[in-house]
């Protein structure tokens, strides 16, 4: 995935999180499901945010 | 929330050309008094690439951290992805602003933001490795291993910001933002290495539709 579909897959995911809680915290992090998803898509330990791939 | 200036130009040649329409709406508090301030821009670039830049969003100290901000940075972007935007762009500031827009997505928009960014992750570094050489409790204290924690995870960041800027592995600033942070820490209450770092920095970020 390029830096550009990176950045565009975060940015969807943002929206649609803020979509399904628009009563939210205003740091999507908070929610700690989020926050596991989010690193996910960007290659990184679900728990500790350390990159994962090489 | 009242529009009370709105306004249409052209970018000079030198700005890369392009038509925008500019508005300023006045955000008022639910008793009616001044709330707070945001400016949009929005342009068509001369390839006909749709931009909304952020120019400006000030809320009242007694008014920041209610979802205000989140809920108008919404409703605005749904306009956007409804509209063909290709990217929103914004100067991020003040107490919050150099956090949260990385915590939404935005990601840096110029070299020297993520310098700037990347030399207080350094500077953290070496607060980091201060403490733990000078850590006055017992070696199996919890807080010493979070600072272990943190220099690791701020060199890794380092040794991958070696990439150069735009390449692939170069850290986002998502992923600065998020350094250290266990699920169920939330920002005010707790604070992780990067929220210290992004927390009060000034960059320039680009959030990609």
């Amino acid at each position: 995935m390029s830096t550009d579909e990176q950045r565009r897959a975060l940015s969807r995911l943002v929206f649609q999180w803020r979509t399904a809680h628009p009563d939210g915290p205003d740091d999507p992090g908070d929610d700690p499901e989020f926050l596991r998803q989010a690193r996910i898509l960007q290659g990184l330990d679900p728990e500790t945010g350390a990159r994962l791939t090489p | 929330m009242r529009v009370y200036e709105a306004l249409a130009g052209t970018h000079t040649p030198h700005s890369g050309g392009g038509r925008y329409v500019r508005f300023t709406v006045a955000v008022k508090a639910p008793d009616g008094g001044p709330a707070g301030i945001s400016t949009r821009k929005l342009v068509r670039e001369p390839d006909g690439t749709l931009v909304a830049d952020h120019e400006l969003q000030r809320l009242l100290p007694e008014h920041r951290g209610n979802g205000f901000g989140s809920a108008w940075g919404h409703h605005m972007e749904t306009l956007y992805r409804d509209s063909g935007f290709d990217r929103v762009e914004l100067f991020a500031a003040d107490d919050d602003g150099g956090y949260m827009w990385a915590s939404a997505g935005y990601d840096f928009n110029s070299e020297w933001s993520a310098t700037a960014i990347l030399d207080e992750l350094a500077d953290e570094l070496t607060r980091l490795e201060h403490a733990r050489d000078t850590w006055p409790g017992p070696p199996d204290d919890p807080m010493l291993q979070q600072i272990i924690d943190d220099i690791a995870a701020a060199r890794a960041l380092l040794a991958d910001a070696a990439a150069g800027y735009g390449q692939p592995g170069f850290p986002s600033a998502y992923r600065i933002s998020q350094a250290g942070r266990r699920p169920g820490m939330k920002y005010r209450r707790d604070e992780w290495l990067g929220s210290r770092v992004m927390a009060g920095s000034e960059w320039e970020g680009v959030l990609k539709l």
